[in-house]
């Protein structure tokens, strides 16, 4: 059953301790996960793109990517991973604290999958993360990776 | 008989030469009557040319005399004149030096005035930037002081939600109060970042009709509209230029404030209207409310300034502050009239666009 098999979650986000929020509010989920951070642009794409330190990374099946980035932007890594035959069927969440129009037309024009943003407070940003799990990780159905 | 017949023709030729020289006579005498007569007349004449000749002798010099002395005055004019356009000359001249200095003083005081206006523009230009950075800085803290506050409230509620079973009362009141402040302080800052965006993220004036935007401002309300019984009505509100979000942010405001400050034991009644004077239009929201004491008059405008507790009255008070600002920003300006236990009525007035 694919249900057993967790769920491969990369987060792209370079606060440490939005970071730990997420972390904490999947831990509370339903949803069997396994959770990978990292912390700029360049090391998200080397864990995209197996390079470096993350040669043997695995292919995530949802990426949570925020915008404000070092060294790379949210924006940029999109782009990358939308240009990928391999790595674009990964459905990508853009969580950010902009709520600049501007950021929210691009990201769609790069094809992100969906756009939130994250809550000021702590319980409705538990209530964002539940929501993605709920739709993402249970309602929708992904694609086979291992069948591309 | 020769002889007398010769003596006869010497009588005869002697009658007739008597005969002619008597003719002769007669005739040169005549002449010489004439010639008298002639000469007496022309001596007549001329003793009346001689007359008149002295006549208009004494005519002429009586005439230039007369001239002589018009002359005479008009030279004593003439010098009179001659010394009086000396006087004016030298008044001119005096007067051309004058005005020379004058040009001169002139020429200063505009090269004065040329550089002053140049350091008011310079000023300007400082104060625009000043006030451009002093925009900038209220936005960038108001900015990236959230994302601190945001750890800071986030695992205060994390240990709240945590831990709240397995700690203390004191503890939890600890606790309590952190997230407390650190809320209040997150409403601050977005207050903060909504006022400095008044400039910073303003859009260009169009045609707005105020009866949508009051429309719009009461759908927006309609939760507390509803939870107060609030009945609000509108008249004769007319389409202005303006920056649409702006003004309905204005009229949001107003209503909210309306609302929030009724009295306890009456339900909140609001009516907005509009009037024109002269080359504006001017906006009243009148409320039957607790009302506001005059003396307060400036201080509602000011940022984060407030007459309440909030306790008693929920809010940052920056509210009027934005409504000024934006007010402002259209080049119109706000106030209110006000009686305790009576009403507030709030006016603000929007140019009329030509």
């Amino acid at each position: 059953m694919e249900n057993l098999k967790s769920v491969e979650i990369l987060l792209i986000e370079d606060n440490p301790g939005d970071a730990r929020l997420t972390q904490e509010a999947l831990k509370d989920g339903k949803v069997r996960n396994i959770l990978h951070i990292v912390y700029d642009g360049e090391e998200a794409t080397d864990f995209l793109f197996k390079r470096n330190q993350y040669k043997n990374a695995s292919r995530p099946d949802l990426i949570i990517l925020d915008l404000n980035l070092p060294k790379k932007n949210g924006q940029e890594v999109l782009a990358e991973i939308k240009a990928d035959d391999n790595l674009r069927s990964i459905p990508v969440i853009i969580l950010t604290i902009s709520k600049q129009e501007e950021d929210i037309i691009r990201s769609y024009n790069l094809h992100a999958n969906c756009f939130l943003i994250k809550p000021i407070d702590l319980n409705q940003f538990f209530e964002v993360i539940k929501s993605i799990e709920d739709f993402w990780l249970t309602l929708v159905k992904l694609p086979n990776h291992e069948q591309i | 008989m020769q002889t007398r017949k010769q003596l006869v023709e010497l009588i005869l030729e002697n009658q007739e030469l008597a005969a002619k020289i008597l003719v002769a006579h007669q005739e040169l005498t005549d002449e010489l009557i004439n010639a008298k007569k002639e000469i007496l007349f022309l001596n007549k004449e001329k003793e009346e040319q001689v007359t008149n000749l002295i006549l208009a002798n004494k005519i002429m010099s009586e005439e230039l005399v007369l001239a002589h002395q018009e002359l005479d005055f008009q030279n004593i004019e003439k010098e009179k004149r001659a010394a009086e356009l000396v006087i004016a000359n030298n008044e001119l001249v005096f007067q051309n030096e004058e005005k020379a200095k004058r040009a001169a003083e002139l020429i200063t005081a505009n090269q004065e005035l040329a550089f002053q206006n140049g350091e008011k523009v310079k000023r300007a230009k400082e104060l625009e930037n000043v006030n451009r950075d002093l925009e900038q800085f209220a936005y960038v803290a108001s900015h990236d002081l959230q994302e601190p506050l945001r750890m800071i409230s986030s695992y205060t509620q994390l240990l709240e939600r945590k831990y709240k079973d397995k700690l203390d009362q004191d503890a939890n009141d600890y606790i309590h109060f952190a997230v407390d402040g650190a809320i209040r302080m997150q409403k601050l800052l977005i207050n903060l970042l909504d006022f400095s965006r008044v400039s910073t993220r303003s859009k260009s004036f169009e045609q707005v009709d105020t009866k949508t935007i009051a429309g719009q401002a009461i759908s927006n309300l309609q939760q507390l509209i509803l939870e107060n019984t609030a009945l609000i009505t509108n008249y004769d509100l007319p389409v202005i230029q303006a920056d649409e979000m702006q003004i309905l942010q204005v009229f949001q405001n107003l209503i909210e404030n309306a609302i929030k400050f009724k009295k306890k034991a009456e339900l909140p009644k609001i009516h907005i209207t509009c009037s024109r004077q002269h080359n504006m239009y001017q906006f009243s929201i009148a409320d039957n409310g607790i009302g506001i004491e005059m003396q307060y008059h400036d201080r509602v405008f000011i940022v984060f300034q407030r007459l309440h507790s909030t306790k008693d009255y929920p809010g940052t008070g920056i509210g009027l502050s934005i409504c000024k600002r934006i007010i402002e920003r259209h080049g119109g300006t706000i106030w209110f009239e006000s009686e305790v236990n009576e009403g507030t009525t709030f006016y603000f007035t929007i140019p009329v666009s030509t």
